[in-house]
């Protein structure tokens, strides 16, 4: 048997290894973009895209290097095209942070396209097995998504990826999960699916500890078809693994006597050194914007010096960039440091040109109303945005109740039907959806508001601490910018960094989401049930009762009897010499009352 | 005295008015009321056939027909015969029913026969001519002229089980056949064997501490071995053929160094460590198919070679298997050319159960194997202990349902989960009989339904609706009603009685 194998195989062997089969290629970029903040934050931007040149159409994905297999089966399970899910602890403050690279709503937040041979009904069943396996992949909750909180997208989310044609709005889902709170949990099997984990590279740069002491933190995975080369004759699947990190180093250090030091480090920020590149990384650079220390008054210095300084010109607005080539670096271990020459003071922050803010008016427990704040802040002209609004079953919301208003009085005008779009939800079935395609009049603050009825809930509804109320998910504000100010991304068409510096493009995309709200309802008392059960038990026994006794017993004339005669009760009468003439007995409906009865029928 | 006996009619009278009012409130509650409540409140069971099922037994070998087609050039009939009877004597092969049946070559295939040179070129023969069946209904025995086996030994086959010549010993014939059936047939070592399922992963992992080195050629000469294996096996269950690279930085291993020879050693407790760094690595979150796991590890270039040892010397195939793995195993790979899709392929034929004959044996001779690994009659052999296996299974489980029902009252047993049940055991005996009569395929086909409903109607989430519902609390939420309406009603039935019994 063995000596047999041996020989063809290695017969074989040699065989396989002249064919040269078509092997896929894969490649890996990682990228890191520090931004200090005005504010004295710290924005860091880890990106990780692993690109297989494979078609996303190819349903057998059999031999993975790079790409995690655990997604590669994913993709071939569910029948997915695209996929982009977030994870996101608190709220990125647009006002004063500007727009991140990668826009991302308060917890949990998923998008998905799937194949156009599916209709509607697989698709259902195909997102709610999708979420299913994502809560189990990222620890995560994302098993609470049902077709309760599920909509089809329009306008606001459309595929982001190469255009492979034949999916539409109803090939798209998406919900997010305003009260997912994210944590280690989910940052680990995240790091499993980097090529080089936490080995080497800037994995080495994730720890936990230091990513959730900070003041935002963003974990997103993006999967979507690109093109191949320049030609776009050929697609292929890319994943961008990216996490975004806000941290305070002016908090960080504390106040020192000398003012504030808002000096950092990757020390101080991510609690290591990074000791290695990733070998299988092809791009492996850091980027830091130093925009602030050649424009502004602040002044401050990088140490160890950059590989080199780019400028970035696009959409009439230069950023400089030290780049730091870890390909390139020596020796290791790198601590990049930033030190202030001169102490950071705070300014007035030029907003950026949209930004949004929400919150719910109205009292009482029955009614209340959702209103929305759009800031344009851009003087030269209007600007056309696209307004999501993806509320639950339990707020019915009026429709007719919908209003805008703008501060300086200049109409906002909605064409019915092309502009808006509303699926009004229904109970325990699937939520409100409202999309509108508005224009924001410049330089003026636009008003959304519309009212809504708290619903009643079944008592086993109420999520743990009903008393906590309720969230609501975010509104999500898209739109094109006419310029890139403040603006951070990477242009769809490429995947990194490295390509988008200098891309001047038409527009520039944002999505803006505002806050999660929290609505209080009315919530029951608990014990509820039971009392209701108990109360009504104890109302029939007591109208049965005396129903009993009227039918089963009778008001009977009792004979004196003498003395001796009669029972206990007589005999008690007589000593206390209470004896009447004509003494009628009450027979009680008691246990005793039988015993009294058949004594009376021996009379 | 008249007033009297007024008053005693009128008494009389009320007294049988007040026991129809009782005797009306005890119908209403005992016989309206009881049962409404003990209806309304009481776990669904859908009715079952707990008869057969708790009357069903293991298969055994008696019950299966064992068809052996017995091929010959000369008078099939009088071998065939003398064939049955050997068998049916042989003390060691009383476990299985035999049935020879005879074959008569015509002319034609005679003169085909002569054409081909040697056994090995007949057995490809015969593998043409039945290209289109893959799996092959029974063994066969083939008489062939006896040039082409020396001394007549008896020669295994690829696609015949077994060739032999006019000079071929009946006795001896049965021996071979007793020493190959003990193989095939034995369930020994059964940890290392994947569990019996309809379909199968295969992963080949390269976990690689050198993140320069590529990989594609090894996975295409893996790729090319399983393919024509799992292309073959197909008809058995499905087999599902991946890999992956996973990385291990500059993961050093806790390895022995020997100064004197410099070589780089694991012996058994040191081997520990590696398992553990891939283990977490290997799970899929999607599958609950059993995976076969084969792992080739190429070890850091300062730590390479590295050798895996047991007590003090090494070895030979430097690797070793992981009983969590169900039969699966770890390669160290110290350069890429080494022949590991081999190793991996026994080890996956092992781990589904298709055993290899001992080569010691020296009272045959058989043909190599060809690029599938794995031979027709194997296939056969192992289709039916895995018909077999399915049937227990799936006669396991629908017994320990139906315990469980038994024990637990509060398991709801719905109409599908019924059905499914009725069918698992309507297949089941389907199989049994087309076991019996010799039909191999049918009989699997019917088992793996069998299986499947049967562990469906086991793991349906619907059955446990009811589990955490304590019964106390059903009783517990109607004390309010029943103990003031239950005492005076119940209590008036002695005064009915009473009544009853003056009368």
């Amino acid at each position: 048997m063995k000596f047999s194998f041996k020989t063809y195989i290695s017969f074989l062997f040699g065989l396989f290894s002249l064919i040269l089969i078509n092997a896929s290629s894969e490649s890996f970029n990682e990228e890191l973009l520090i931004k200090p903040l005005p504010t004295g934050h710290v924005y860091s931007f880890f990106q990780f895209i692993t690109k297989w040149d494979v078609d996303p159409e190819e349903t057998q994905l059999r031999h993975y290097n790079l790409f995690p297999r655990s997604i590669g089966e994913i993709i071939q399970k569910h029948s997915l095209r695209e996929l982009h899910l977030s994870l996101t602890q608190s709220l990125w403050r647009t006002q004063k942070w500007g727009y991140p690279v990668r826009f991302a709503g308060p917890g949990a937040e998923v998008f998905a396209t799937f194949h156009p041979h599916l209709n509607n009904d697989e698709v259902d069943n195909a997102w709610i097995d999708l979420v299913n396996s994502l809560s189990g992949l990222f620890c995560s909750s994302f098993n609470f998504v049902t077709l309760t909180n599920t909509i089809q997208p329009i306008w606001t989310f459309s595929p982001e990826g190469l255009n492979l044609g034949g999916t539409n709005a109803s090939h798209q889902r998406y919900a997010n999960l305003p009260r997912e709170i994210v944590c280690t949990e989910n940052l680990t099997p995240w790091k499993k699916l980097l090529p080089c984990e936490s080995h080497s590279g800037l994995g080495e740069l994730l720890n936990a500890k230091n990513m959730y002491d900070s003041n935002y933190h963003s974990l997103a995975l993006d999967l979507r078809p690109i093109c191949r080369d320049k030609k776009c004759q050929e697609s292929s699947i890319e994943l961008k693994l990216s996490l975004s990190l806000v941290s305070e180093p002016t908090v960080l250090h504390g106040n020192t006597y000398h003012g504030i030091n808002a000096d950092w480090s990757f020390k101080s920020l991510y609690g290591a050194h990074l000791f290695s590149s990733c070998p299988r990384a092809t791009i492996s650079k850091i980027y830091i914007d130093v925009t602030s220390n050649i424009t502004n008054t602040t002044h401050w210095s990088l140490r160890p010096d950059p590989t080199t300084v780019v400028v970035n010109q696009r959409g009439g607005s230069a950023t400089h960039l030290a780049v730091y080539d870890l390909n390139e670096i020596s020796p290791w271990p790198i601590n990049v440091r930033a030190s202030y020459t001169k102490k950071l003071s705070y300014g007035i922050i030029p907003p950026p040109l949209i930004h949004a803010t929400r919150f719910v008016a109205g009292h009482g427990q029955s009614k209340g109303k959702l209103v929305t704040r759009i800031h344009n802040n851009y003087f030269s002209s209007d600007i056309d945005i696209v307004f999501l609004e993806l509320v639950p079953w339990y707020c019915r919301v009026f429709l007719h109740t919908l209003t805008f208003s703008n501060s300086k009085n200049k109409p906002v005008k909605i064409d019915v039907p092309q502009k808006l779009y509303y699926r009004p939800g229904l109970d325990r079935q699937r939520p409100n959806h409202l999309e509108l395609r508005l224009t924001l009049p410049a330089n003026s603050v636009t008003e959304i508001e519309w009212e809504f009825q708290k619903g009643f809930l079944k008592w086993t509804e109420y999520p743990p601490d009903a008393h906590r109320g309720f969230d609501l998910g975010p509104a999500i504000i898209s739109a094109l910018l006419p310029v890139a100010r403040n603006w951070t991304g990477i242009p769809r068409h490429v995947s990194t960094f490295d390509e988008s510096w200098n891309v001047s493009q038409s527009g520039y995309f944002v999505r803006i989401h505002t806050e999660t709200l929290v609505v209080a309802m009315a919530t029951p008392d608990f014990s509820m049930p039971y009392n209701v059960i108990c109360l009504a038990c104890t109302v029939v026994a007591l109208a049965f009762g005396p129903l009993y006794n009227l039918t089963t017993k009778r008001l009977v004339v009792k004979e004196s009897s003498g003395g001796g005669g009669g029972g206990l009760v007589s005999k008690l009468k007589s000593l206390l010499g209470k004896k009447t003439t004509d003494p009628v007995e009450e027979v009680a409906a008691s246990e005793a009352s039988p015993k009294e009865t058949t004594s009376k029928k021996d009379d | 005295m008249k007033y009297a006996s007024k008053s005693s009619v009128d008494r009389q009278d009320g007294h049988s008015h007040s026991i129809g009012a009782a005797l009306t409130f005890i119908v209403i509650l005992l016989g309206l009321g009881v049962p409404v409540w003990w209806n309304t409140t009481t776990v669904q069971r859908a009715s079952l056939p707990l008869e057969e099922l708790s009357n069903m037994a293991k298969v055994s070998g008696k019950e299966q027909s064992f068809p052996i087609l017995l091929k010959a050039i000369n008078d099939a009939q009088v071998m065939a015969n003398k064939l049955q009877d050997v068998l049916i004597q042989s003390k060691e092969l009383l476990n299985y029913n035999f049935r020879v049946v005879p074959y008569q070559f015509s002319l034609e295939e005679v003169k085909q026969f002569s054409l081909q040179n040697s056994v090995d070129a007949i057995d490809m023969y015969f593998e043409e001519l039945s290209e289109s069946k893959l799996l092959i209904d029974g063994l066969s025995i083939v008489e062939v002229p006896s040039h082409f086996l020396p001394s007549g030994k008896a020669c295994v086959g690829r696609h015949n089980f077994l060739y032999i010549s006019e000079e071929t010993n009946f006795n001896s014939l049965s021996r071979i056949l007793h020493s190959i059936l003990v193989i095939h047939d034995s369930d020994q070592n059964s940890i290392t064997h994947l569990p019996i399922s309809n379909h199968y992963n295969v992963l080949l992992t390269l976990a690689t501490a050198n993140a320069t080195q590529i990989h594609s050629t090894l996975v295409s000469s893996y790729d090319g071995n399983f393919v024509a294996f799992s292309k073959k096996f197909e008809r058995v269950s499905d087999l599902s053929i991946s890999s992956q690279v996973i990385y291990l930085g500059n993961g050093h291993i806790k390895a022995n160094y020997d100064t004197d020879t410099k070589k780089i050693s694991l012996n058994e407790e040191k081997v520990v460590s590696l398992i553990n760094i891939l283990e977490p690595r290997l799970g899929s979150q999607l599958s609950s198919d059993p995976t076969f796991h084969w792992v080739l590890y190429f070890p850091h270039v300062n730590q390479s070679p590295m050798y895996i040892y047991k007590g003090s010397s090494p070895v030979v195939t430097n690797s070793v298997l992981s009983p969590r793995w169900n039969g699966g195993g770890l390669q160290i790979v110290n350069e890429i050319e080494h022949s590991f899709a081999g190793l991996a392929l026994c080890q996956l034929r092992n781990a589904l159960g298709i055993f290899s004959l001992q080569s010691k044996d020296t009272s045959y001779v058989s043909l190599s194997y060809d690029e599938s690994g794995v031979h027709a009659w194997e296939l056969y052999l192992l289709t039916r202990r895995r018909t077999v296996q399915f049937l227990n299974q799936a006669t396991i489980t629908l017994k320990s349902l139906s315990q469980l029902l038994k024990q637990i009252g509060n398991i709801v047993v719905s109409e599908e989960i019924r059905d499914l049940i009725v069918a698992s055991v309507n297949m089941g005996e389907n199989s049994r009989r087309a076991l019996k009569s010799g039909n191999l395929q049918q009989a699997y086909r019917d088992a793996q339904a069998s299986h499947k409903c049967a562990e469906k109607a086991f793991f349906d989430p619907s059955l446990l609706a009811l589990l955490y519902f304590p019964e106390d609390q059903k009783y517990a939420i109607y004390i309010p009603l029943f103990l003031p309406i239950g005492i005076p009603v119940l209590l008036s039935l002695r005064s009915v009685y009473k009544h009853f019994l003056r009368r």
